[in-house]
């Protein structure tokens, strides 16, 4: 399993804020967050252009974004497969400051 | 937007009639909230673009008749009947497939669903086991380079046409990344997973190839998949998909996840889907069910995530690694030869070998082996002959130790020298009856018994010609005209002998259709042209034959198509068995098969690939279709030549071939 450094990542209240992760590739793998209240997932980020000849294989997913109000919070974030869970890819912590 | 609550998701399969199962999501698998893209157009855009350049319109070409079909085409290289298919299919049931891998967190799905189909198509057209190939090799050392971006099966399959692809055990799928995968934390997800290309030693020895790709839509697919093989597809993934757990998928909501490669290796009618294998794991889509899905495997609907955006792309032609038995290529005494050349040899008692070839100076020349040499010894000059341009010198041997060779000379006349135990050199050239061949042909010769020769050519005037000469001869006999035969511009009669004092020769006719005659003893004149189950050659290409057993000829050419086809008579058939094509191989231009029998009912064949490698095939009693192709030892032909081959003894073969820098090379395999 690839873990990460915590990222720090600041934002404003009620903001949409682009976290530094996304849905990769069609692997079976997608990241599971562990929200901590007053954090809020909303909808992916615009999908990523993909270049026609090497479209297969390649992540086509927005990056993942929250809103929050102010204050600072930990998101826990790991890469599983939903039949595998106990086994991740890959882990991160992300500190996320709103101001 | 609503996460995907897996109740709920279940609730709509059902709803909508759908018949696939949602796993059962860990209790800590969280909803979340997700946004939605369509799929990107201009990659199914571009994918159909690719799949039109490749797509194969007359979809009979592909199927040909196996060898134990006895009916033969019209012609070499035509349609062989309309294939069907039936309601449904599964090659699991079919052969052992390669193991379920797992991609990891890569994009290169692409490589495992391509090495995939190729590694079962090797399986299916060897009569073997499928091969598991290096998905690693594949896409990190391949035109794709070593990262994790996706690709696209068109151009994948084209870099296994071209460059080919090792097995797993020389680069196994995870040594391309560190242990554990490590990734660059600021390109998250794309370099997550950082990959390696890793060389693989002695790599043009140990790869695969193929030799047709072909790309198909609509029902051909089925066809294609009962008939020849699995195919690799492209689709879109959506978030649902993850959480597949049998039955057919058919996508009911989530986010787009990307393009995904996977093999198809089935389908059926009657659930409306396509059998695939995917590259999650070998604990994807749960436990491994009744129905064939899981472990693995699923099914997906027809038409479903833009499956049929994107033609299927099947390979053919599989050419494998040549046997570790074999050994070689070792250069021939540093002997150089004349461009449109070929080396010729012979063993003229056990274990002895000599080569003769035209040297870049057209010089006649010849080298030999025999056992205890470290070295070929070699090359001498054969009496100062000159031969011809784009002819070769063929040889025979009578009897144990003696050695007759033939030639065209540069005044197109026909030579002959001999050689025997007790000569200090060779004897000769003396003209052979005043014969005169036609430009751009040799004299070939066999005996049908101890110490008597027979030499056939195609005469200035096109015309079949032979000659002859037995022991008591002060001189050659003839040149008596067979049959009124014409011959095809820049080919050759070969001869076969195959028992005591029967001929047969064959020939390319001035038709291009290959045409027989025989003799045997008590004829008092050649009986024949007669052609041979209809077939045609190619510009160019001699027909060449062996007789594998007493009274059974094995005949060999290369097609209009430029595919190498066979052709069988044994004593007691009315007519001609064949033509049947040896496996997917197409011939180079200019060359022509070449075949020995080292051991009784046995046979191998040789020829050079359109991408001038040096390929083998081999037949024995009892296999139902050829075996082979295989590549030997990554050798390289020059244009224009062909391979040839010695049986010294019993099972134990030696090949000759001019390499692309006109030095001769010559290679070996024993039982």
């Amino acid at each position: 399993m690839t873990e990460f450094a915590p990222v720090v990542v600041k934002g404003i209240a009620d903001q949409v804020v682009e976290l530094p992760i996304g849905d990769g590739p069609a692997t079976g793998y997608s990241w599971l967050l562990d929200l901590p209240a007053g954090v809020v997932r909303i909808g992916d980020g615009p999908a990523k252009h993909v270049d026609a000849e090497r479209g297969l294989g390649a992540s086509a997913s927005g990056a993942i974004r929250v809103v929050a109000s102010k204050g600072s919070y930990r998101i826990s974030a790991r890469l599983v497969r939903p039949w595998e869970p106990e086994n991740p890819a890959a882990a991160m912590v992300i500190d996320l400051i709103i101001e | 937007m609503p996460g995907l609550d897996i109740s709920k998701l279940r609730e709509d399969i059902k709803s909508r009639g759908l018949k696939w199962d949602a796993i059962e999501l860990p209790n800590d698998f969280k909803p979340r909230g997700l946004g939605w893209n369509p799929a990107p157009s201009e990659m199914l855009r571009a994918a159909l673009e690719t799949s039109q350049r490749l797509m194969v319109t007359r979809m009979a070409h592909l199927f040909r008749q196996p060898m134990n079909i006895g009916q033969a085409p019209s012609s070499l290289g035509g349609p062989a009947g309309s294939p069907s298919h039936p309601k449904s299919f599964d090659w699991r049931s079919h052969i052992t497939l390669g193991p379920v891998t797992d991609q990891g967190y890569c994009g290169s799905c692409v490589s495992h669903a391509t090495t995939g189909v190729i590694g079962t198509m090797a399986g299916i057209e060897h009569s073997s086991a499928s091969v598991y190939l290096s998905e690693a090799d594949q896409h990190f050392c391949s035109s794709h380079g070593p990262n994790c971006h996706g690709w696209n099966n068109g151009d994948a399959m084209n870099q296994i046409k071209s460059r080919g692809v090792v097995s797993s055990i020389d680069f196994p799928y995870m040594t391309a990344f560190d242990n554990p995968p490590i990734g660059d934390p600021n390109d998250v997800p794309d370099h997550l997973w950082i990959a390696h290309c890793r060389a693989v030693a002695d790599r043009d020895r140990k790869v695969y190839k193929i030799t047709e790709i072909s790309a198909w839509t609509g029902d051909d697919r089925k066809t294609y998949i009962a008939n020849v093989g699995p195919l690799a597809c492209g689709y879109t993934v959506y978030e649902d998909f993850d959480h597949y757990g049998g039955g057919v998928y058919r996508h009911v909501y989530g986010a787009v996840r990307g393009g995904h490669a996977v093999m198809v290796i089935g389908y059926s009618d009657d659930e409306q889907c396509w059998i695939c294998r995917n590259s999650w794991g070998a604990n994807s889509g749960g436990s491994a069910r009744p129905d064939g899905t899981g472990a693995g495997f699923f099914k997906i609907g027809y038409g479903e995530c833009g499956i049929d955006n994107e033609a299927f792309f099947g390979a053919q032609g599989v050419i494998a690694p040549a046997s570790l038995k074999w050994g070689g290529w070792w250069s021939v005494a540093g002997g150089v030869a004349a461009p449109g050349t070929s080396v010729f040899g012979v063993s003229r008692s056990v274990d002895k070998l000599d080569v003769f070839c035209v040297g870049s100076d057209h010089g006649t020349d010849t080298a030999a082996w025999q056992p205890g040499d470290t070295a070929w010894r070699g090359w001498w000059r054969v009496k100062d002959g000159v031969a011809a341009p784009n002819t070769s010198i063929s040889a025979v041997s009578r009897s144990a130790d003696k050695l007759d060779i033939f030639c065209v000379g540069t005044d197109q006349h026909v030579y002959t020298a001999a050689w025997q135990p007790g000569n200090a050199s060779w004897g000769g050239w003396w003209p052979v009856a005043g014969g005169v061949a036609a430009p751009g042909t040799s004299v070939f010769g066999v005996s049908r018994s101890a110490d008597k020769l027979d030499i056939f050519c195609v005469g200035s005037d096109h015309g079949t010609y032979t000659a002859a000469w037995q022991p008591g001869d002060t001189a050659w006999r003839g040149w008596w005209r067979v049959q009124g035969g014409m011959a095809a511009p820049n080919t050759s009669i070969t001869a076969v002998s195959r028992s005591a004092d029967k001929l047969d020769i064959f020939c390319v006719g001035a038709d291009h259709r290959i045409y027989t005659a025989a003799w045997q003893s008590g004829d008092t004149s050649w009986r024949g042209w007669w052609p041979v189950a209809g077939g045609v050659a190619a510009p160019g290409t001699s027909v060449f034959g062996v007789s594998r057993s007493i009274d059974k000829l094995d005949i060999f050419a290369i097609g209009t198509d430029m595919q190498v086809y066979t052709a069988a008579w044994q004593s007691g058939d009315s007519s001609w068995r064949g033509w049947w094509p040896i496996g997917h191989f197409k011939a180079a231009p200019g060359s022509s098969v070449y075949a020995v029998s080292r051991s009784a009912d046995k046979l191998d064949i040789f020829a050079v690939g359109q991408d001038g490698g040096i390929y083998s095939a081999a037949w024995q009693a009892g296999d139902t279709a050829w075996r082979g192709w295989w590549r030997i030892l990554g050798g390289a032909a020059a244009p224009n030549s062909m391979l040839t081959a010695v049986v010294r003894s019993t099972d134990h073969l030696d090949i000759f071939a001019v390499g692309t820098d006109q030095h001769i090379y010559t290679a070996a395999w024993k039982l």
